[in-house]
C-alpha cells in the first residue's frame, strides 16, 4: 500500500497479474530470515491486543501479551518466545502464499504522460521544476508522441483490467486541445480493442475553461487539484509565475475548479495539499479545503529541498496528522465521512490487507512518458538516468527494468528489511530514498500505529464503513 | 479471551482462516456438486425470452407463452402505432388469458427467410421452437403471430406484429440491459433445494446430507441412546420427536413439489447432528504444534494407540459369544458387539503402522543407523486439563466403560481427536500434503470408531443389565494364562520392532509374522480368549525390555 497519501502521486501499486509465475522474470529478493526482521508485530488498539502478520497485513485480535500491563502501545514487538508463536502458524502460511519476495514481470498498466515543461505556477516546492526538471525536460510533447505512447501502452496492456492515462507537466492544461486529442485518441484505440481505460490529470486548475471541464465531466477521470488550503498557505507557496509573496494562484484555482466541484460528471475530484515544515496545521487546511467543496483531501510533507521536514520537524508533521486523524477518527465512528484521504485510504487497504514491497508501479506497471517520448519509471524522475528504462527501441529495456525492480524491491532496502511495517510502507518514494531519516521512519510507523488502532476501533464499532463502494458509474 | 484463541480481523486473516468447525472439510461449497438439470449457471432458453421487442415469453412444454409486456417502454421509445396497438390488445388481458405464439415469419440461420408454423414444425425446421426462436437473426425484422391459447385462429383472437429481432447482447458483447437481474437463471430448478431430493443417496456431496441425527432437547445428552439413531434430514414429518430412524426405503421423504415449498423446515447440520440452537463448536481449528514437537507428539500418538488398542482388547474378550440362545437377539447383540470393538482395536493397530511409517520419514535414523520404532505404551491417555484420564486400565465392557470409549474417540480438542487434530494443523502449515493427508484418514477413521462405539451402545442398551457380560475377575498375578497373554503381546511387540526398524519391503515378512501372533492358532487373540475363559480380565504390563518402555506425553 502506499502510506496513505506520503507520495505525490499515486501511481498504481505493483500487481502480479493472476497465474502469472511467481518471479515472472526468474528474480527474487529474499526476505530477511526471521532473527533478522520480525515476521508479525504486536500492537494495541483502543479495543484490544492484537497482532500484524505482515505478509497480508492480517490483523488478529489476541490475549494480552504476558507481561501485558503497564506496555506502552506501541512498543512490543513479536518475538520468538512469545507464546502465540505456534497459533501464528497457519496465517504465516497464508502470508507466505503471496510470495512477496518475488519480483514480477508485468507489463506497463498505467503510463502518464509530460504534456508540457511549462508551468503557470512557480511553487516553491515543485519537484518537477516547474516541469523543466532541471533542464531535462523542454518543450511539449506533440500528438505523434503521445499517440506512440498510448498504442505502445494498449498494445501490452492487460485487457482484463483497466489502463490508466495520466495527464502530468508542466501544467497539463497549458495544452488543453492536446490532452483532449489523447483522450479521444485513447478512447477510439481502447474501444477498438475491447480495453478497459481510465484517465487521470494532477492539474492546478488555475486555467481550466468550459471544454476543459466538459472532457472531464464525461470521461472516467481521476482529477487531483494541488491545492494547499487555505488561501494564505497556498499563496506563500503556489505562486503565480511573476514570483511575487502574495501572488499566489488561490483565486484562480478555485475559480477554475468550482464548476467542477459543482458538477464533476463522471470526474472524480480530490484535492492534494502539500505540506512544508514551517505549517502543520493540518486540520486548518482541510477545513478550509471542504468548506470549498472537495469531499476528499490528501495531504503529502515536502521530503527534498526547499520547506521539507527534518529531523526536528518530523514529529510536528506526524503530531498534526495524529491529530487530525483523531478528529477524522470519531467523525466515522459517529457515522460520518472521512475527507481525510491519508487516513481513508490506509483504512481500507488494511482492511483489504494490502502488502506488497514496492510503494507504487514505478517501473513495472507504470512509466512516465517524458515530452520528447523516452519513458521513465517514475513521473519524479524525468531525465534521472537511473529511472531511464527506455530501450530507445519503443520497448522497455527488459534487463535495466529487471534490476531496477530487484533494486528498489523493499527486501533491499536497508534499514527497511527488518522493519516490521516493511510491506505497508514499502521503503517509501523511490525517488525520496534519499530523505529517508529515522525521524522520517518513526513518525511513518507511527503514523501506521494510529491507523491500526482506527482500524480495529472502526472495524469494531463501524464495519459498514468497509462496505464495497458502489462506483459513481454503478448507481 | 482465552490463551489459545486468536480471531482474524481483517479481510485478508479471515481468507487465512478458511476452514470453519462443525462440519469436514468436503462440505465446503467448493466440494459441491450443487446443481440439476438443465445443470448449468444459466438457462439457455433465458436468453431468447427476450427476442420480441418490450416483450418476454417462456418457453413452456414445446409451447412459447407470453409472460409480460412492456407497453411503458414501448411508448417511451416510440414504437410504430401497429405494433403498440397489438401489444396493448395482448397486455389488456394478461395475466388471465395464455397468448402464444404460433407462427413466425422471419430470417432463420441455416433456413433463410422462412414461415415456420411452431404448433408443427416438421421436418424441414429446426426441432422445436425455442430453437426456432434461437435462429432468428438479430436486427432482422421478424413477423409473429400471437394466438390466445382459448380462442380461434381468427380475429380478436389473434395478433400479428413485426419488429426486429432483438439481440441479447450489448453492443461491447455484454448481455443486454433488458434482462433483469436473476431472469437468466430464473427457470432452472432450485439448486439448494431440489437438489436434495432429486437424486438418489449417496450421490451428492457431503453438503447434502442424506442421514442425521436429530437436534437434541435443552438438557439431553448426546449420548442419550433415543437421540442417537439417524433420521432422515428430509424427512416430511417434522413433528415426531425423536424422529424414527431412517429406514432402507427412505420412506417419508419431503416430495418434489413439497421441497419448494418447505425447504424452511430443513435444519442446519453441523457434526452430523441438526441444530436448533446456537452451535458451540464442538473441536475447534487445530493448533499446530510448537516448533520441534512433531516427532515426538508423534511417539506419543504411536502409544496412544497401543494404549487404546489395550483397553478395547481387554473389553472384547470380556463379552460372551455364547450369550443368550442360539439366534436370540441377545447372542447376535452381543456377538455384534465384540466383533466391532475388536475391528477398532484392530484398526488401532494400522494407525500404529501408519505413524511409525510416517516417524521413519520424518525422523530419518543416522546413516548407518537403523529406524527406532515407536512401540512404547502411553500409559497416560490424552484427556481433559481439569480431568485427566487415569492410566490405561483393563475393563470389562459395562455400559460405563462404552461411555468411555466414546469419549475417548469423540471429535474433541482434549482426547486423541485433538492430539491428531494439532498434528494434523502441523502437517498442514509446515509438512508435506500426503502426510497431512494419512493423518486426516486417520482422523477419519477415528470418527468411525466414534460412531461405532455409539452403535455398539445402542445394541447392548436394548438389554436390561449386562447379561452379555462374562463374569470375570482380575487375574492373579502369576496366573499361568495371563502369563500366555502377556509373553505373546510382547512376541507381537518384538515381531513389530523388527519389521518397522527394517522398513518396507524389507521388515515385511516380520510384520506379518507380527499379525499371525496376533490372530493365529497360537497368537494373542487365543490366549486372550483363553484367560477370560479362566475368568480372567485380560491385562498387559509395560514390558521390561527397554524397546517397549512406556512413552509419556510431550512437555
Amino acid at each position: 500500500m502506499s502510506t496513505g497519501g506520503w507520495t505525490a502521486v499515486a501511481a498504481p501499486v505493483l500487481r502480479r497479474p493472476a497465474g502469472s509465475a511467481p518471479g515472472g522474470v526468474g528474480a527474487r529478493v529474499e526476505a530477511p530470515n526471521a532473527a533478522d526482521a520480525p515476521a508479525w508485530h504486536r500492537f494495541r488498539s483502543r479495543v484490544g491486543h492484537h497482532v500484524l502478520v505482515l505478509e497480508g497485513s492480517q490483523i488478529l485480535d489476541v490475549p494480552a501479551p504476558p507481561d501485558g500491563a503497564g506496555r506502552g502501545p506501541h512498543d512490543h514487538p513479536g518475538d520468538a518466545s512469545d507464546p502465540l508463536v505456534p497459533h501464528l502458524a497457519p496465517y504465516l502460511a497464508h502470508g507466505a502464499t503471496l510470495d512477496l519476495g518475488a519480483v514480477p514481470s508485468v507489463a506497463p498498466q498505467s503510463i502518464s504522460l509530460n504534456l508540457t515543461s511549462a508551468c503557470n505556477l512557480a511553487c516553491t516546492y515543485c519537484y518537477a521544476d516547474r516541469g523543466g526538471f532541471g533542464g531535462a525536460q523542454s518543450g511539449g510533447m506533440t500528438a505523434a508522441v503521445a499517440e506512440a505512447a498510448v498504442d505502445r501502452l494498449l498494445a501490452r496492456a492487460d485487457r482484463r483490467a483497466m489502463a490508466t492515462i495520466g495527464f502530468l507537466g508542466g501544467e497539463p492544461f497549458l495544452r488543453s486541445a492536446l490532452l483532449a486529442h489523447v483522450v479521444r485518441y485513447t478512447s477510439r484505440r481502447a474501444a477498438h480493442l475491447g480495453q478497459p481505460v481510465g484517465f487521470s490529470v494532477t492539474t492546478n486548475g488555475t486555467v481550466l475553461g468550459p471544454a476543459d471541464l466538459e472532457l472531464l465531466r464525461t470521461h472516467r477521470f481521476a482529477v487531483t487539484i494541488s491545492i494547499d488550503g487555505d488561501r494564505a498557505t497556498h499563496d506563500r507557496h503556489r505562486r503565480t509565475a511573476t514570483g511575487r509573496d502574495g501572488e499566489g494562484g488561490w483565486a484562480l484555482t478555485l475559480g477554475g475548479v468550482r464548476p467542477l466541484l459543482a458538477d464533476p460528471g463522471r470526474a472524480v475530484v480530490s484535492a492534494r495539499a502539500t505540506v512544508t515544515a514551517d505549517d502543520v496545521d493540518l486540520a486548518r487546511r482541510l477545513d478550509a479545503l471542504v468548506a470549498e467543496g472537495f469531499t476528499t483531501v490528501g495531504f503529502s510533507p515536502v521530503r527534498m529541498g526547499a520547506g521539507a521536514f527534518t529531523e526536528a520537524t518530523w514529529p510536528r508533521w506526524l503530531a498534526a496528522s495524529v491529530g487530525l486523524g483523531e478528529r477524522c477518527l470519531a467523525d466515522i465512528l459517529a457515522g460520518g465521512a472521512c475527507p481525510f484521504d491519508n487516513l481513508a485510504v490506509a483504512l481500507r487497504q488494511i482492511d483489504a490487507g494490502a502488502s506488497s514491497p514496492y510503494p507504487c508501479g514505478a517501473g513495472g506497471g507504470y512509466f512516465s512518458v517524458a515530452t520528447d517520448g523516452e519513458w521513465f519509471a517514475c513521473h519524479r524522475a524525468i531525465g534521472d538516468p537511473r529511472f531511464a528504462l527506455d530501450d530507445g527501441r519503443g520497448g522497455v529495456d527488459v534487463e535495466r527494468q529487471r534490476r531496477f525492480l530487484v533494486e528498489h524491491h523493499v527486501h533491499h532496502a536497508e534499514p527497511c528489511r527488518s522493519c516490521w511495517a516493511r510491506y505497508l510502507c514499502s521503503g517509501g518514494c523511490h525517488h525520496e530514498a534519499g530523505s529517508r531519516t529515522d525521524a522520517a521512519c518513526d513518525a511513518i510507523r507511527s503514523w501506521l500505529e494510529f491507523c491500526l488502532d482506527a482500524y480495529c476501533a472502526v472495524s469494531a464499532r463501524r464495519p459498514e464503513w468497509f462496505a464495497p463502494q458502489v462506483p459513481e458509474e454503478g448507481r | 479471551m482465552p490463551d489459545d484463541k486468536l480471531l482474524p480481523r481483517n479481510r485478508s486473516a479471515r481468507r487465512a482462516q478458511a476452514r470453519a468447525a462443525g462440519n469436514p472439510v468436503v462440505t465446503e461449497l467448493e466440494a459441491g456438486v450443487g446443481n440439476c438439470f438443465p445443470g448449468l449457471e444459466i438457462d439457455l432458453r433465458n436468453l431468447e425470452r427476450r427476442f420480441f421487442p418490450f416483450l418476454a415469453v417462456d418457453f413452456v412444454g414445446g409451447q412459447v407463452v407470453v409472460a409480460e409486456v412492456d407497453l411503458d417502454g414501448a411508448r417511451a421509445a416510440g414504437a410504430p402505432a401497429p405494433l403498440l396497438d397489438g401489444l396493448t390488445r395482448i397486455s389488456g388481458t394478461l395475466p388471465s388469458v395464455t397468448w402464444q405464439i404460433t407462427a413466425l415469419i422471419g430470417e432463420f440461420a441455416g433456413y433463410g427467410r422462412r414461415t415456420f408454423d411452431l404448433q408443427s414444425l416438421g421436418a424441414d425446421a429446426p426441432s422445436d421452437p425455442w430453437t426456432a426462436v434461437r435462429l432468428l437473426r438479430p436486427g432482422v425484422e421478424v413477423q409473429v403471430t400471437f394466438l390466445r391459447a382459448s380462442g380461434a385462429g381468427t380475429g380478436a383472437n389473434q395478433v400479428v406484429l413485426s419488429a426486429a429481432r432483438a439481440s441479447y447482447l450489448d453492443d461491447d458483447g455484454a448481455f443486454a440491459e433488458m434482462f433483469e437481474p436473476g431472469e437468466l437463471t430464473q427457470s432452472l430448478c432450485s439448486p439448494w433445494t431440489h437438489d436434495f431430493r432429486d437424486c438418489g443417496c449417496w450421490y451428492w456431496a457431503s453438503n447434502h446430507p442424506d442421514l442425521v441425527l436429530p437436534a437434541l432437547p435443552a438438557g439431553t445428552e448426546p449420548t442419550d441412546p433415543d437421540w442417537g439413531r439417524r433420521a432422515l434430514w428430509l424427512r416430511a414429518d417434522r413433528t415426531t420427536q425423536p424422529p424414527p430412524p431412517a429406514d432402507d426405503q427412505h420412506s417419508g421423504e419431503l416430495a418434489h413439489h413439497e421441497i419448494n415449498t418447505r425447504w424452511q423446515d430443513l435444519d442446519l447440520v453441523l457434526d452430523g447432528r441438526e441444530q436448533r440452537a446456537a452451535y458451540e463448536p464442538s473441536a475447534v481449528a487445530g493448533v499446530p504444534l510448537p516448533a520441534g514437537q512433531l516427532v515426538p507428539t508423534l511417539r506419543y500418538a504411536a502409544g496412544v494407540e497401543i494404549g487404546v488398542m489395550l483397553e478395547y482388547l481387554a473389553a472384547v474378550y470380556s463379552v460372551d459369544p455364547q450369550a443368550g440362545a442360539s439366534g436370540s437377539d441377545l447372542r447376535d447383540d452381543a456377538r455384534a458387539a465384540r466383533a466391532e470393538v475388536l475391528r477398532v482395536a484392530i484398526s488401532e493397530m494400522r494407525h500404529l503402522r501408519v505413524i511409525n511409517q510416517m516417524l521413519a520419514e520424518l525422523d530419518p535414523p543416522a546413516a548407518g543407523a537403523r529406524f527406532v520404532p515407536a512401540l512404547g505404551v502411553a500409559t497416560l491417555l490424552p484427556g481433559p486439563p481439569n480431568a485427566p484420564r487415569p492410566p490405561v486400565q483393563f475393563r470389562t465392557l459395562t455400559p460405563a466403560v462404552l461411555a468411555d470409549f466414546i469419549q475417548i474417540e469423540r471429535p474433541s480438542t482434549d482426547n486423541v481427536d485433538g492430539l491428531y487434530t494439532r498434528i494434523l494443523a502441523t502437517l498442514e502449515t509446515a509438512g508435506a500434503a500426503a502426510h497431512a493427508a494419512t493423518i486426516r484418514s486417520v482422523m477419519a477413521e477415528g470418527a468411525d470408531h466414534y460412531a461405532t462405539f455409539r452403535n455398539v451402545a445402542e445394541w447392548l442398551g436394548r438389554h436390561t443389565g449386562t447379561p452379555y457380560l462374562r463374569n470375570l475377575t482380575a487375574a492373579p498375578t502369576g496366573h499361568p494364562a495371563l502369563a500366555t497373554v502377556q509373553q505373546r503381546y510382547e512376541t507381537v511387540l518384538d515381531h513389530l520392532h523388527r519389521g518397522y526398524s527394517a522398513g518396507l519391503p524389507a521388515g515385511g515378512a516380520e510384520v506379518a509374522t507380527a499379525r499371525l501372533a496376533m490372530l493365529g492358532n497360537d497368537g494373542l487373540d487365543a490366549a486372550c480368549e483363553a484367560l477370560a475363559r479362566a475368568g480372567f480380565v485380560a491385562r498387559f504390563a509395560v514390558p521390561a525390555d527397554p524397546r517397549f518402555a512406556a512413552v509419556a506425553p510431550p512437555a
